[in-house]
């Protein structure tokens, strides 16, 4: 049985606007276990960056959170994170936490050299020897394939965005976190680059035994590196599952959209099929289900209940947020054409 | 005109800094007509970008020709110049940089439409502007007509930046990475707009891509150039190339792609390059520009002799000396194991 490393209750965050306010997470609960690799996958807008900021309570000044707590284990002790002080939680991130937002390698400090990020790092989180530090960093460095003393003494527009996003890695892993949290961490890279990544978080990962969680509206990513995947529809989770399970069998009518509409390398198909419309606004409440709008298996009861989170009959783990939820989702999506269907 | 052919003979672009010359497009021949569909894939800086600016004429090249129906730009009169212009169109890769975002949706459409003398009267005009958006999918098309380019998202920007293409009439579009920067769900319904409009309007497609699952999607019955580095290193048919691949670079490329299913992916073999770092474009390696990284590099011969395309058989061209690369490859990471 796994061991529960964060968990997220009916956690709700609103932003404001200079007219409107925007609903960005809407009851979300969310388990993630010691130790497992899960992907929180949606496009843009579905609140899987707010998510990811929540963990390390980072939201932005003009958020609130509404409703919900996250609470964090450490030591088989409790942290409710949006509880805690933030003299501890200074404390908690980049030591226990690392947060590596999208971009993070576009963030180093342009006039520092790498060597004094990882020094100032230290220094902030109590350490005190220099050489110890530079150690760490060096053998870190190197964990991740980088000529150590070149790279240590370059300034950051000197390395190219592989190598910055690799010693943003090694930055991140300086003080043993548990945790550690990459926002959308091969966008922006080429194929070979990505791949490189991609190995490099597999073996890192195996070392150091962190829970990682990753932000990616990239499916074939999570296909690739995750044990568990979470998939995001405006400002909720509306599918959990094992990613064989979800690549496999997906119960919700987006999930499957979302399968259906990556294209394949291989295999018979060039057609895709792909989702009409466009994600719904969020400055609005729903009455009914969110995805009611582009969904081919909507019918009446969608229109006025929302769909709660729940285990499906036939598989442990497996949760989905919908209605009409079968394991025949798939193959409806599959027959159906959607642009014909939905007008 | 009744078709167009495109020829690009020894095509070659420098950019000078200081003192060093970057070679970003690097001798390339490619003929095609205006009916096919042809793709290029390659990684940031293999100049396919470039390459597709020179064709669509927005980029003069520093050495070589590129002849429309067999005649320079500059050899025709203005009247001539100005057709071919109109017969191809660009669609870039960021809507959000590619529209006016002081011009209304009608008056980005309308422009060109008037210009040509495609419509006379605003009667007219709104009509056809009407039907072109009813065309990319933009529908109710009312809705969208007096629009400005912040009231719209990123995929329906692409969508009036694809109607923008097609308002001359155009015989070819290059488009440069038109998807790259949309959702995922919205990405695929654009790729199917784009291969409705092929068909109904018989246009020809250079399609710019990093993502071969795309360019297998879009351009699957079409040809395929993979770049390296300026230069096309395999050229052939879309589906011999990702089924049957013959140089080692996309080899590489086609072991790297991550495949939407776990199952697929984690079984992969992956291919491992000698190293990691693509040679800077100012100090290119002599002989094959690969070499550096190739895991089939001939001591003697790939660092000394720049391959050149040549025909392994017919309408399959590669730019390599090795022979079998894919299974000498599979042989190789399999004693990796």
């Amino acid at each position: 049985m796994a061991t529960k490393h964060i968990i997220v209750d009916d956690l709700s965050v609103e932003y404001l606007g200079a007219t409107k306010k925007i609903y960005a997470l809407q009851h979300v609960s969310l388990d993630i276990n010691r130790g497992e690799s899960i992907a929180l996958v949606g496009e843009s807008g579905c609140g899987k960056s707010t998510l990811g900021v929540s963990f390390i309570n980072l939201l932005p000044l003009n958020s609130r959170i509404t409703s919900g707590t996250i609470k964090f284990i450490s030591n088989s002790k409790e942290i409710d994170i949006f509880k805690t002080p933030t003299s501890e939680l200074q404390k908690l991130r980049w030591s226990k936490i690392v947060m590596m937002a999208q971009g993070a390698l576009n963030a180093f400090n342009p006039v520092m050299r790498i060597r004094d990020h990882f020094i100032d790092t230290a220094y902030s989180h109590g350490w005190k020897n220099k050489t110890e530090i530079l150690n760490k960093a060096r053998y870190l460095l190197k964990r991740v394939h980088l000529d150590s003393e070149r790279v240590l003494s370059s300034f950051p527009h000197e390395l190219s965005g592989g190598m910055r996003q690799r010693v943003l890695l090694s930055l991140g892993l300086l003080l043993n976190p548990e945790v550690v949290i990459l926002d959308e961490p091969t966008t922006a890279l080429d194929i070979l680059t990505q791949r490189n990544i991609i190995e490099l978080l597999k073996e890192l990962k195996k070392e150091f035994n962190f829970t990682l969680i990753f932000i990616t509206h990239d499916l074939s990513l999570a296909a690739e590196l995750a044990d568990r995947v979470a998939v995001m529809y405006a400002g909720k989770a509306v599918e959990v599952g094992d990613v064989y399970d979800i690549f496999a069998t997906p119960y919700h009518p987006y999930t499957a959209g979302l399968i259906t509409s990556t294209p394949k390398l291989r295999g018979e198909s060039t057609e895709v099929t792909s989702i009409p419309g466009s994600p719904p606004n969020l400055s609005e409440i729903f009455k009914g289900c969110p995805f009611y709008e582009r969904c081919p298996l909507r019918s009446n009861v969608c229109i006025n209940s929302q769909p709660k989170l729940t285990a499906v009959e036939e598989k442990d783990g497996h949760l989905v947020a919908c209605h009409h939820a079968s394991k025949n989702t798939l193959e409806h999506i599959k027959q159906g054409d959607w642009l014909s269907t939905i007008q | 005109m009744e078709e167009l052919m495109i020829e690009l003979n020894n095509i070659t672009k420098f950019y000078r800094k200081r003192n060093k010359v970057i070679k970003v497009i690097n001798k390339v021949d490619l003929k095609f007509k205006d009916d096919e569909i042809l793709c290029l894939v390659g990684e940031s800086g293999s100049g396919k970008t470039t390459l597709g600016k020179i064709i669509a004429g927005l980029i003069e090249p520093t050495e070589g020709e590129i002849k429309y129906n067999g005649k320079l730009l500059k050899q025709m009169g203005s009247k001539e110049a100005k057709e071919i212009r109109r017969a191809i169109q660009m669609i870039h890769q960021d809507p959000f940089a590619s529209l006016n975002p002081v011009r209304s949706v009608y008056q980005t459409l309308s422009t060109p439409l008037l210009y040509y003398n495609i419509v006379k009267g605003e009667k007219e005009t709104k009509k056809k502007v009407l039907e072109l958006l009813e065309v990319v999918d933009l529908t109710p098309a009312e809705d969208f007509i007096y629009k400005y380019p912040h009231q719209l998202s990123g995929g329906q920007r692409q969508r009036v930046a694809i109607a923008r293409a097609l308002t001359v009439n155009p015989k070819f579009i290059v488009a440069d990475e038109p998807v790259s920067m949309v959702d995922a769900s919205i990405k695929a319904s654009i790729i199917n707009t784009l291969k409705r409009i092929r068909k109904e309007f018989k246009v020809g497609f250079l399609f710019i891509t990093h993502d071969l699952a795309l360019a297998r999607l879009f351009g699957g019955d079409g040809k395929l150039g993979v770049m390296y580095t300026g230069r096309i290193v395999e050229y052939g048919f879309t589906d011999d190339i990702i089924g049957n691949p013959k140089h080692p670079y996309t080899i590489t490329l086609l072991s790297a792609v991550p495949e939407p299913d776990p199952a697929v992916t984690r079984a992969k073999k992956r291919v491992k390059l000698r190293s990691d770092d693509i040679p800077r474009l100012d100090s290119l390696p002599d002989g094959c520009h690969f070499h550096p990284r190739c895991p089939l590099f001939i001591e003697g011969k790939c660092d000394k002799l720049l391959p050149e395309l040549r025909a392994i058989h017919s309408r399959h061209y590669v730019a390599c000396f090795v022979e079998d690369a894919e299974r000498k490859i599979l042989e190789m990471t399999r004693e990796n194991d």
